[in-house]
C-alpha cells in the first residue's frame, strides 16, 4: 500500500506539527527510532500512564484493527507503545485513529507515529505460571458448576447475615469477623455463623488434588462479591493473624489478580472461574495481592501470542483462612509483616527513650565532673588530627568538652567544629574558645561533602539499635568530602583482647591512693577512651576483674555493668557515681549514681557496619586499649 | 558562631525539607574578635565555601566590611580580598540570634555563641507502626 502522511487531508494541520515535535522528543527520550514510514509498532505520542491512559484502554482502542502483540506502558511517561502482528493492521489503525480519535474527557486528538521497535519490558504474561510468585498455586476446575451454584446461592446479598458494603465490594464473614480498621479478628468473639457445611468437601478435594500434606481446617471464611469495575487494593493478609496457606475459590467469572514483591515487581495472575488459589509460603507472606478496579482485564489470547481484553463480570470469592493460635509471625518478609513492624516501631521508640534517659540526660547531669576526667587526648587520635593540612575542615562529632581541638600539626591552621548533644559540654567548649554547636549525630546539621576529616570518639556506642548506629556512620560519610577521612572509636565488649588488658581493666587493680577522688568514682570514666594517661582517679571499690561483671536490678531496663570488669552483655548500663561538689542539688550524705547506656561492640561489628555503607572504604580496623577503632575514607 | 560555620550548616535533615540551605541568619548580638590572619588558610577555604551564601549572610547582619559580591579572579594572591574574606569568615562572631530554615521556617536559636541544631525525632523521620495494608 502506498501511503504518504501528507496526502491524508482529513488530519488537521496542527496535528502534523505536533507529530513532528513528538517524533523528535520521544526518539530522544526513548532512544527508539520513530517516523511516519509504516511498521507494525505504533507509538501513541500524546497519552500514557502519566496521563491516565491504561493498558486496557490501548487494547480497547486498537484491537478492532487486528490482533495485538504487545502493549508497553512506561511509568511516568506521556507516551506509550503498542505492536500489532502485522504492518497492515498498524497502518489501518494509524489511518483511522491518527488525528481523528478523540481521547475521552479531553479535547485532544490522538497523535501517532510508527516505531522501529517497542521498548524492552518483559511481558509478564510470557513468564507465567512457572515464574509466578513462589508458593502460589492455581488449581483449575477445582469445583463443578453444580457446586459453584450451591455455594453462590448460599448467600443473600440483599440481606447479608454478617456482611458489609465496603467502598469497592461486598463482604460477608463466617467463623470470625475480620475487622477492617485493625486488620485482625477478635479471637474472643467467634461468630454464630460458622463456615457453611457445604464447604466441607474442601479437605477431600485438596487431598485428591495432591495436597494431602496440608491438614488445613480453616476456621474463618470471608466471602467477597465484586461487580464489574470493583476491586480490592493491594494488601497482604495480616501475617500475625492467619496461618499459611490461604485458600480462595473464584466463582461466577474469571479475574486477574496482581501480585507485587518488595522490589515492586508485578506479576498478573489469571484466576479462572471455579479455580482454587492456594497462597502459601513466599506468595502468602512476601507479596501483596490485589484486584484493580476496572471494567476489563488484560489477558493473554488463547494462542498465547497476543493480548486481549476480558470484560469483568460479577465475581464471588470464598477465602478460607485459619487463625493462628498466637498473634505472632517470624517470617523473613519484615516489610509486609505487621508483627515485625510493630516490633521495629517499638524498638525505635524504646531506643529514643533509652538514649534520652540514659545518655543525654545523664551527660547533662555529670558534664562538669565528666569533663574533669577528660584531659589527655589519645595518641592514635592525636596522630590522626596531625594528618590534616592548613585550610581543611575537621568535625568532631560528639566532641564532649572539646579536648581533641587544637591537636593539629605544628604551623597547620585547621577549621575545627565540634558538635555535642549536651548543652553543658558545648558551653565548656565555647569557654575554651572553640567553635561548637549542639546537635545529634543521627542528623548532622551540615551540608554534604564539607568535611576533610571527622572524629567520632566514644559516641556511637551510646546509640541503642544497630540501625541507629549505622545511620550515624552514614551521616559521617555524607558530610565527608570525597577522599575525606573519619576516625571512629567505640567501646569493645572484649576488654582483654590479644592477652593485653585494656587500660580500663588495669585501672581496677591499680592505685588505691587518691582517696579524695575515690569516693566520687565507683567507676567508669570511660578512660579507655580518655586515654591511658588519666589513671590517677581510680575506682577500687568494686570486685576484681574475674568475678561477676554485671547485675540486674529491678528498676533498670538493662543489666548494670560492674566497673573495671569484662563485659558480659552487649547492651548495658554503666554506673557513674557523681562527685559531691558537682552535684546539681545537694542531697547530703548520699552519693548519686547515674547510669549511662552503652552498646559494646564485638570484634568486626564496627567494621561490618561501615562496610554496609556504599560510599566509604575501611582503611584500617584496630583494637586500641579496649576500644574498636576504624579509619574510613570516603571514595573519591 | 562564626560565619564559616554558618556556611556549612544546613537544615536538610528536617522532614519535608529538600535543600535547607543557606539558613537565614538573624543576629541580635555580634562580637568582632581578632583572629590571626593566615593567607594560605583563607585561599584554601575559598573553593570549599559557598561564597554567595557567605556574602548574603554578612550583608544581612551588616558586616560586609568591603567584601566583594563575588570571588575575584586572582584570589590566591589578592591580599586585600583574602583579608576581607578572613574577617568575615572568622572574626565576626554571632553571640545570639537564630538560624532559620529557608523552607520550613523552623528556627534554631543561637545562645552564648552556640547554635542549637538539636531536632526532635518526630521532626526528622516518619515513625510509623502500622503496615499500611488492609485486607
Ligand atoms: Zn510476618
Amino acid at each position: 500500500m502506498d501511503f504518504k502522511n501528507g496526502e491524508d487531508h482529513h488530519v488537521p494541520k496542527k496535528i502534523f506539527s505536533k507529530q513532528r515535535k513528538a517524533i523528535q522528543n520521544i526518539s530522544a527520550d526513548s532512544k527508539i527510532s520513530l517516523g511516519i514510514e509504516p511498521t507494525k509498532q505504533i507509538v501513541i505520542c500524546n497519552s500514557g500512564l502519566s496521563l491516565g491512559l491504561l493498558e486496557e484502554d490501548v487494547i480497547n482502542i486498537f484491537s478492532p484493527y487486528g490482533p495485538i502483540e504487545a502493549v508497553v506502558m512506561l511509568p511516568d511517561k506521556t507516551y506509550c507503545f503498542m505492536a500489532f502482528h502485522s504492518k497492515e493492521n498498524a497502518l489501518q489503525a494509524y489511518q483511522s485513529l491518527h488525528g481523528k480519535y478523540n481521547f475521552p474527557r479531553s479535547e485532544n486528538l490522538m497523535v501517532l507515529a510508527f516505531a522501529d521497535e517497542v521498548p524492552k519490558v518483559t511481558n509478564p504474561w510470557a513468564t507465567l505460571p512457572r515464574d509466578g510468585p513462589p508458593g502460589l498455586i492455581v488449581l483449575e476446575d477445582f469445583i463443578t458448576s453444580d457446586e459453584e451454584e450451591i455455594l453462590v446461592k448460599l448467600l443473600s446479598w440483599d440481606d447479608p447475615i454478617q456482611g458489609q458494603q465496603l467502598k469497592q465490594r461486598q463482604v460477608q464473614h463466617f467463623g470470625f469477623e475480620f475487622r477492617y480498621g485493625s486488620n485482625d479478628v477478635d479471637r474472643q468473639k467467634p461468630l454464630a455463623q460458622k463456615i457453611p457445611d457445604q464447604c466441607d468437601f474442601l479437605q477431600n478435594r485438596l487431598k485428591k488434588r495432591g495436597f494431602s500434606k496440608w491438614n488445613f481446617y480453616p476456621d474463618q471464611l470471608t466471602v467477597n462479591r465484586y461487580l464489574p469495575g470493583q476491586g480490592i487494593p493491594p494488601h497482604v493478609d495480616t501475617h500475625s493473624v492467619f496461618e499459611d496457606p490461604i485458600l480462595s475459590l473464584s466463582m461466577l467469572s474469571d479475574v486477574v489478580m496482581d501480585f507485587k514483591d518488595a522490589s515492586g515487581h508485578k506479576i498478573p495472575v489469571f484466576l479462572p472461574r471455579r479455580s482454587l488459589t492456594v497462597m502459601s509460603g513466599e506468595s502468602r507472606f512476601g507479596w501483596t495481592h490485589g484486584i484493580a478496579s476496572r471494567m476489563h482485564d488484560v489477558i493473554c489470547t488463547d494462542d498465547k501470542k497476543g493480548l486481549t481484553l476480558l470484560p469483568r463480570e460479577e465475581r464471588v470469592s470464598y477465602t478460607f483462612r485459619l487463625l493462628r493460635s498466637k498473634k505472632e509471625c517470624f517470617c523473613s518478609y519484615a516489610w509486609l509483616c505487621d508483627n515485625q513492624k510493630q516490633n521495629l516501631y517499638q524498638q525505635q521508640l524504646d531506643a529514643i527513650q533509652l538514649e534520652k534517659q540514659y545518655v543525654r540526660e545523664v551527660y547533662e547531669e555529670i558534664s562538669s565532673h565528666f569533663s574533669e576526667t577528660r584531659h589527655t587526648p589519645w595518641p592514635n587520635i592525636v596522630e590522626f588530627c596531625k594528618t590534616f593540612k592548613t585550610g581543611q575542615i575537621l568535625l568532631d562529632v560528639g566532641c564532649g568538652n572539646g579536648k581533641y581541638f587544637g591537636n593539629q600539626a605544628e604551623n597547620v591552621s585547621l577549621f575545627e567544629i565540634g558538635l555535642d548533644a549536651s548543652a553543658h559540654l558545648a558551653d565548656m567548649c565555647t569557654k575554651r574558645g572553640v567553635e561548637v554547636l549542639t546537635g545529634n549525630c543521627l542528623n548532622l546539621p551540615f551540608r554534604s561533602s564539607i568535611a576533610d576529616g571527622v572524629l567520632c570518639i566514644a559516641v556511637i556506642h551510646h546509640l541503642a539499635t544497630h540501625e541507629r548506629r549505622r545511620r550515624a556512620v552514614q551521616e559521617i560519610a555524607r558530610v565527608l568530602c570525597k577522599g575525606g577521612r573519619a576516625l571512629i572509636y567505640v567501646w569493645a565488649r572484649d576488654q582483654r583482647l590479644q592477652d593485653k588488658m585494656s587500660t580500663y581493666l588495669k585501672q581496677n587493680r591499680k592505685n588505691r591512693q587518691n582517696t579524695a577522688i575515690q569516693s566520687a568514682f565507683k567507676g567508669d570514666k570511660n578512660n579507655s577512651v580518655t586515654g591511658s594517661g588519666t589513671s590517677q582517679s581510680e575506682n577500687n571499690l568494686c570486685t576484681s576483674a574475674d568475678s561477676k561483671s554485671c547485675e540486674f536490678t529491678g528498676s533498670l531496663p538493662l543489666p548494670v555493668h560492674v566497673n573495671r570488669t569484662n563485659f558480659k552483655h552487649s547492651d548495658i548500663l554503666v554506673p557513674w557515681k557523681l562527685k559531691e561538689k558537682h552535684r546539681q542539688e545537694s542531697n547530703e550524705g548520699e552519693q548519686q549514681t547515674f547510669y549511662r547506656y552503652y552498646h559494646v561492640f564485638e570484634e568486626d561489628e564496627l567494621t561490618r557496619m561501615c562496610i554496609e555503607i556504599p560510599q566509604i572504604q575501611v582503611l584500617e580496623t584496630k583494637y586500641d586499649q579496649g576500644n574498636w577503632s576504624v579509619l574510613l575514607r570516603k571514595l573519591p | 558562631m562564626k560565619l564559616l560555620t554558618h556556611n556549612v550548616l544546613s537544615s536538610k535533615c528536617l522532614k519535608g525539607v529538600s535543600v535547607g540551605y543557606p539558613l537565614r541568619l538573624n543576629a541580635t548580638d555580634i562580637k568582632v574578635v581578632d583572629v590571626d590572619y593566615n593567607s594560605e588558610f583563607v585561599s584554601r577555604m575559598i573553593p570549599k565555601i559557598n561564597y554567595s551564601a557567605l556574602y548574603d549572610a554578612a550583608q544581612s547582619i551588616g558586616h560586609l566590611n568591603g567584601l566583594p559580591d563575588a570571588v575575584v579572579d586572582d584570589f590566591e594572591s589578592n591580599e586585600d580580598f583574602l583579608k576581607a574574606v578572613h574577617h568575615v569568615l572568622l572574626e565576626v562572631d554571632i553571640v545570639s540570634g537564630d538560624l532559620e530554615c529557608p523552607e520550613s521556617g523552623r528556627k534554631f536559636p543561637i545562645t552564648r555563641g552556640i547554635p542549637n541544631m538539636l531536632v526532635n525525632e518526630n521532626e526528622v523521620n516518619e515513625i510509623n507502626g502500622s503496615n499500611g495494608y488492609n485486607n
